[in-house]
């Protein structure tokens, strides 16, 4: 399979890391670009062009640890912030504006009352959506969320 | 939630880009912008925050940049930048300060490279004097060398406590000048100063001249070859402190290791009853002087060359991990440790077999082929001791360029040499040091011996003022211990001023009166250099009444033009965005041209000012002179502004083929009081 645009959300969570990494070694077999993205979830009462400093510099110090982690692989790496009322939503027309070829997510291994996985609102509704081919990267179990049941 | 709250306010022009155009969007000087993006379902919408990929946004109103920004653009600057990564490195931001600290280990590597490498010629330098009262005078260099380990655990001590008052490194320096006054400090410095450069210089040298002993074909280049040494040492230590530790370490602990075991082997073996031999002289060598006091004091401030060096790790302080001056203690302690071990231990054993100095053999070669008694790890010994006699220099490159920091921030040498480079060290500090080093070992085509007198005596003018400076302090201070600590000091200035009079006067006429000259002559210099920055920040000083500086002055708008073409209309353009009545002066040097002119600028710049003047005798700088300055006699407050167009060709090479009459111009102006000069540039496409 060929990629020349790859789209990694980050949410600024652990799982985020080996999605990044990933997308990074796709991309370099590829010679492709990835963008990271992160997407700032406006409430409903505010209106969706409102400046959050708090959350713009969280959204960048996300940003920046993944650019961190790219660097070693000297790929053409950008990051973009998107505010919006749901991630997921943003993610999949942002993936269809830019054109991009596959997205790469982290999921961290949470499971719900009642010990079913839950796999989350923004990734669910991406691998519904989104028109290309969605990689999901589960975080390893550890001992502590196997615990969370 | 208070602050975000406060903070959130709604963004009106969603489209930034097409409102600019219109001229009626405000900049975003801190490069952020929200721009609505329409979904893929109808009503869906979302923002893209537009930010800076190059220049980051930390707060509003702060930006940071990027290591891309110092990336230059074009071909020329992606080699440039690969080219200057290969020799020193990539970049390394402020934030990585701390990972570039050293350890203890790595710190004793670096900084103690000059003080342990003199343990391979001093006990040579001690025999060379007591020999020339013959060989019963061999046994008075173990006690002499005694003596000099006192003292160099008195001068440590000292230093030790130096490392805990004053933190923040600078060493006999910052000691001198807050105890004894500026003029002290500044002797000290300037001692340190010239001890580096020379440590730089014979150190050197000398691990040339034992690669041109073994390759004899090698002598007619050894200034080549040191200065290839020099050059390599100081790209090493561009590339920052913790790579440059990293290299050097190894081949300094190779030569801890080898000397250790030469002199452990040597006293087990003593140990178990080897004989000792009686001493030699060598041939043609004889006794030429009695035994006396004197020669006895010789030999003891010859030996003291062992102790050059010993002040680096006080000047260095900051470059330990924490706690620094706790890691810069203890280092001190065991590099001293150390050096007193080889010291002692080396002359004991030379002594016991009677080596005595040899004209093509140094001590330490005859002391390890002795005990070693194996051609192996004889040659292994002896490649040690030359890489450890060349990377004595790193010392100097770690000392020299952190004092002269010191030194410029306290406005005692230029300003430049604050400056620290990609890899986060005193790039232009090294740069000097290698340089001045170069020179040094040029003049004195590459020979130790022209360049050993000048060693020692700088180094002690400035372990004395350290000395003495701590008495001042514990007298100051009084402390608990105090009184103890105040006549070890005592005495230590006093031994070590005594070195400084012998080696003086032993070595004056041998080279030492040119330390002696420059410590002065730098002192000068570095009055003269702060007396000129007080003055700029005399005048440059905010003051009350200042507030009306903010005032805005009248302006005189001069255009001066050539032909009348695109270039020059942006540049009439810029100029009436300044002041609506900015004049455009045409120089012309024949009376036919006016009239054809004339009909242009009509036709062209209807309503600006237009001045013609002519010049008979085809001068174009003079005469524009002459009109500005005229022209500023009537209003002399106000301020001129020269707007110059200048197309710029599109290739580099293309600017030969025209005239640099606004470079001419610029130059002409650059001095002239109360002027200022814009360029508005015309980017031709091909």
């Amino acid at each position: 399979m060929n990629f020349s645009k790859l789209l990694v959300p980050i949410k600024g969570i652990s799982a985020d890391d080996a999605a990044i990494r990933l997308a990074c070694q796709i991309a370099k077999l590829n010679k492709a670009r990835v963008t990271a993205i992160h997407v700032i979830e406006i409430q409903r009462n505010l209106p969706l062009d409102v400046e959050n400093e708090a959350q713009l510099r969280a959204a960048e110090l996300v940003l920046e640890r993944a650019e961190e982690i790219a660097k070693p692989f000297h790929i053409a790496f950008t990051t973009e912030v998107l505010q919006a009322r749901t991630a997921g939503v943003a993610l999949v027309d942002e993936a269809i504006a830019a054109g991009v070829d596959l997205i790469v997510m982290g999921v961290p291994f949470r499971r719900v009352v009642g010990g079913e996985f839950e796999l989350g609102a923004t990734p669910h509704y991406v691998l519904q959506h989104a028109p290309c081919p969605v990689w999901l990267c589960r975080e390893a179990v550890t001992e502590e969320t196997a615990r969370t049941e | 939630m208070a602050d975000s709250e406060q903070s959130q306010n709604r963004i009106t022009k969603t489209n930034p880009t097409d409102a600019r155009r219109n001229g009626n969007e405000p900049l975003h000087p801190d490069l952020t912008t929200r721009q609505v993006q329409r979904g893929t379902h109808q009503g869906d919408r979302y923002v893209r925050v537009i930010r800076s990929q190059m220049l980051r946004r930390v707060a509003p109103g702060i930006l940071r940049a990027t290591e891309a920004v110092s990336h230059p653009g074009g071909k020329v600057g992606y080699w440039y930048t690969r080219f200057k990564a290969f020799l020193v490195g990539k970049p390394l931001p402020t934030a990585a300060e701390k990972d570039e600290r050293l350890n203890k280990v790595r710190a004793l590597a670096v900084l103690s490279s000059d003080a342990i490498s003199s343990s391979a010629y001093a006990t040579e330098e001690i025999l060379l004097v007591v020999i020339l009262a013959g060989t019963a005078a061999v046994v008075y260099s173990v006690p002499v060398t005694i003596g000099i380990a006192v003292l160099l655990a008195i001068v440590a001590f000292s230093y030790r406590q130096t490392v805990h008052a004053y933190p923040q490194g600078g060493g006999a320096y910052n000691v001198s000048r807050e105890n004894l006054g500026t003029p002290f400090g500044l002797v000290a410095a300037a001692a340190l100063l010239v001890g580096y450069v020379l440590t730089v210089a014979v150190s050197v040298a000398a691990g040339t001249a034992a690669i041109t002993s073994a390759a004899q074909e090698l002598y007619p280049y050894r200034v080549e070859i040191s200065i290839g040494f020099v050059v390599l040492i100081t790209l090493i230590n561009l590339r920052g402190i913790k790579e440059s530790s990293t290299i050097f370490a190894l081949p300094t602990y190779l030569f801890i290791f080898s000397l250790a075991s030469v002199i452990l082997l040597g006293l087990f073996r003593i140990a178990l009853g080897e004989p000792q031999v009686a001493p030699r002289l060598a041939e043609g060598v004889s006794a030429v002087e009695p035994l006396s006091l004197f020669l006895l004091l010789r030999a003891f401030a010859a030996g003291t060359v062992a102790m050059t060096g010993t002040e680096a790790i006080a000047n260095g302080v900051p470059v330990f991990k924490p706690p620094e001056s706790k890691n810069a203690a203890t280092t001190l302690t065991w590099m001293s440790a150390i050096l007193a071990f080889f010291f002692v231990g080396l002359t004991y054993v030379a002594y016991h077999y009677g080596i005595t100095p040899h004209e093509t053999e140094t001590v330490i070669s005859q002391v390890a082929r002795r005990v070693l008694n194996n051609e192996m790890a004889y040659a292994f010994f002896q490649v040690t001791t030359m890489a450890i006699l060349i990377l004595a220099a790193n010392t100097s490159y770690f000392g020299f360029p952190r004092l002269a920091y010191v030194l410029a921030n306290d406005g005692f040498m230029p300003h430049q040499l604050k400056f620290r480079g990609d890899r986060l060290v005193f790039t232009n500090g090294i740069v000097t040091l290698g340089a001045v080093s170069i020179l040094l070992i040029v003049l004195f085509g590459g020979s130790t011996h022209a360049l050993i007198p000048l060693y020692a005596v700088g180094v002690f003018i400035s372990f004395t003022l350290s000395q003495a400076g701590m008495v001042r302090h514990w007298w100051r201070t009084r402390t608990a211990g105090w009184r103890k600590s105040m006549v070890i000091n005592a005495i230590g200035a006093a031994l070590t001023a005594m070195v400084v009079l012998v080696v003086g006067i032993a070595k004056f006429a041998l080279g030492a009166w040119i330390v002696l000259v420059l410590i002065p002559i730098l002192v000068f210099l570095f009055y003269h250099i702060h007396r000129h920055y007080a003055r700029v920040a005399e005048q440059l000083a905010l003051a009350s009444g200042d507030e009306c500086a903010l005032a805005p002055a009248r302006q005189i708008v001069i255009v001066p033009i050539g032909d009348l073409n695109k270039a020059s209309l942006r540049a009439l353009a810029f100029a009436r965005s300044l002041a609506p009545q900015a004049i455009a002066l045409r120089i012309f040097y024949e009376p036919e041209e006016v009239e054809t002119f004339r009909q242009e600028w009509a036709r062209w710049c209807n309503g600006t000012q237009i001045v013609l003047l002519e010049s008979p005798y085809r001068a174009f700088v003079e005469p524009l002179l002459a009109y500005i300055e005229e022209l500023h006699r009537q209003d002399p407050a106000a301020c001129v502004t020269i707007v110059l167009p200048e197309f710029v060709p599109a290739h580099w090479w293309e600017h030969f083929l025209h005239n640099q009459t606004a470079l001419r111009l610029k130059t002409a102006l650059l001095f002239r009081k109360n002027t200022v000069v814009i360029d508005v540039p015309y980017h031709l496409e091909r």
